[in-house]
């Protein structure tokens, strides 16, 4: 992993602007870029610009007060790790994608803290595809907001946003977020689905998924659920011997596990899967 | 090894009553097919044995090899060798369908299989079910054709081995090929000694499995108890000679759509109906 920030690497440029510290992401890198937020703090709003016909994998452990801006450029591809392990925090960030562009973000969330993660997705050029997908678990007096937006603003653009999460004890969960289809974007895909599993009296959770289509030709679904664990699902597994509790233990990492296939680093994705064992 | 007896059972849905006295027993080693029109109590009998919670059993009991099975949880019904393939397997998000395997066996285990032997019965018998091993690393029937969790069902059971086996329309969604290999994996487990309790509509599933009995379900009881001869009977003349022999009127099957309309979120509402 290449802890960039604070060193010079080649093939990586910065400079400083007014209140904006600018990063160029020229190269390649077959490594996996690493921003550690559990040790740094911002001075600046952060400005990540992905050049032209570059692909990158950035992991960013924790969250960090202040703005970050990604800039993917045309024909590029972030592929983005967001991972809280240990603490929570405040979380604002901005990806604009041009022509081409590609950004693949997931978000494994297992902190013990209260958590406000605001992103906003702008699909500004044509063929442009924005993908999100969060694991997040919020337990006892946790409150987790995860505000998750996508504004398609030309045409033939694509985006989906997978949310699941589990809420237990006398946590809340929230999951908010808006697709924009503005007129104009003909062609484009937009996709929001959010469930949140609920386990105990006390735990408060909302999941409201919002289309706001100004184009009529478009691909456009969203859906959102909110309950305890099925029934039915408790039924087969216990039906084949397994006893209640470890049953919905199985259930419950359904929920969460899907995001590990994701996760690039293979010992950061073994942490995760012990977090998420120990976690519940 | 398993004798199973259900005595005067009454069992109730949501306040419905389903099941209005069922006296039914299948000794060790038997396989008994259990035939009946739809919308009579079969599934319902099958998912009681089990002990799905959605259903009320208000009078009667149920014996395994002497042993109350209702006061057993579903856990301890399956460890005492109980096991319903069931006509819709419920789809599992994430949760792997290798891993729900392993744990399925490892509860049946005092020490936990090792992830080598697991994957070499699991490989062993795939290829006794035409399964491709792919299938074990998707999630739990999610997205399967309904061939594919039928054959999942099937390999559950060669996997786990029990003793007392309901099969709840087990040959729907398969094609022939399929049948073949689903009825040779149902006669291994009647070699291995098992007692099966069958359900199906079709005659084609009996001629390969060989039931040894046959009884017919109507309004909530066991009306006929007799040889396998009722199958082809059945086959040729459905049940309206029910009525006329033994004076039994069949009633309808009274699931029926509400009055809404078709495409908003009100069909599945209609549905739960």
């Amino acid at each position: 992993m290449i802890d960039f920030l604070n060193k010079n690497i080649d093939g990586i440029s910065k400079e400083k602007l007014n209140n904006v510290c600018k990063i160029n992401i020229n190269n390649n890198f077959d490594d996996i870029l690493l921003i550690n937020w559990e040790n740094l703090s911002l001075d600046c709003n952060l400005e990540i610009i992905i050049k032209e016909n570059v692909k990158i994998k950035l992991l960013e452990m924790g969250t960090v007060k202040g703005k970050c801006i990604y800039r993917v450029k045309e024909n590029a591809t972030l592929i983005h790790n967001f991972i809280f392990l240990a603490s929570g925090g405040d979380a604002f960030k901005e990806i604009f994608l041009d022509k081409d562009a590609s950004w693949e973000g997931i978000n494994a969330d297992l902190s013990t803290e209260n958590v406000h993660f605001i992103l906003h997705c702008y699909l500004k050029d044509e063929n442009s595809k924005g993908y999100f997908k969060l694991s997040t678990l919020s337990k006892n007096q946790c409150k987790k907001v995860f505000d998750i937006n996508f504004i398609h603003e030309t045409k033939k653009t694509i985006s989906s946003m997978e949310n699941y999460g589990v809420v237990q004890n006398e946590a809340s969960l929230s999951f908010l977020g808006v697709g924009h289809i503005k007129k104009g974007t003909k062609s484009s895909q937009a996709r929001q689905s959010a469930k949140i599993m609920i386990f105990d009296k006390l735990c408060k959770a909302s999941a409201s998924p919002i289309l706001k289509i100004d184009e009529n030709d478009t691909i456009a679904s969203h859906a959102a659920a909110l309950g305890k664990i099925n029934d039915e699902h408790l039924f087969y597994l216990m039906s084949r011997g397994i006893s209640e509790s470890e049953a919905k233990k199985i259930i419950t990492l359904g929920y969460l596990n899907p995001i590990l296939p994701h996760i690039f680093d293979e010992d950061l994705r073994k942490s995760v899967e012990k977090y998420i064992l120990e976690r519940l | 090894m398993k004798k199973l007896e259900i005595k005067n059972l009454h069992v109730s849905v949501e306040g419905k009553e389903i099941l209005k006295g069922v006296n039914l027993t299948i000794n060790e080693h038997e396989t008994v097919a259990l035939l009946g029109p739809n919308g009579h109590g079969k599934s319902t009998l099958l998912s009681v044995i089990m002990g799905h919670p959605k259903y009320q059993v208000t009078e009667g009991e149920i014996f395994i090899d002497g042993e109350d099975v209702l006061k057993l949880t579903v856990d301890e019904r399956s460890k005492k060798g109980i096991f319903l393939a069931m006509q819709y397997p419920s789809e599992v998000p994430g949760v792997i369908n290798s891993d729900f395997l392993r744990a399925s066996i490892n509860a049946h285990r005092e020490t936990p299989i090792k992830l080598f032997e697991f994957y070499r019965e699991l490989d062993k018998v795939s290829k006794s079910m035409d399964i491709p091993m792919d299938m074990a690393t998707r999630y739990l029937n999610e997205g399967f054709s309904g061939g594919e969790k039928k054959r999942n069902e099937i390999l559950q059971m060669l996997l786990l081995k029990p003793d007392f086996i309901m099969l709840d329309e087990i040959d729907s969604g398969l094609d022939v090929d399929a049948l073949n290999v689903v009825s040779n994996a149902i006669e291994e487990m009647q070699n291995n000694n098992s007692s099966l309790l069958v359900v199906s509509h079709y005659a084609r599933l009996y001629s390969l499995i060989k039931p040894t009995r046959a009884v017919v379900m109507i309004n909530g009881k066991i009306v006929v108890d007799g040889s396998a001869a009722l199958i082809d009977r059945i086959d040729k003349e459905g049940y309206e000679w029910i009525h006329k022999e033994l004076n039994i009127s069949i009633k309808k099957d009274e699931n029926k759509m509400n009055n809404v309309s078709i495409g908003t979120c009100a069909v599945k509402n209609a549905i739960k109906k």
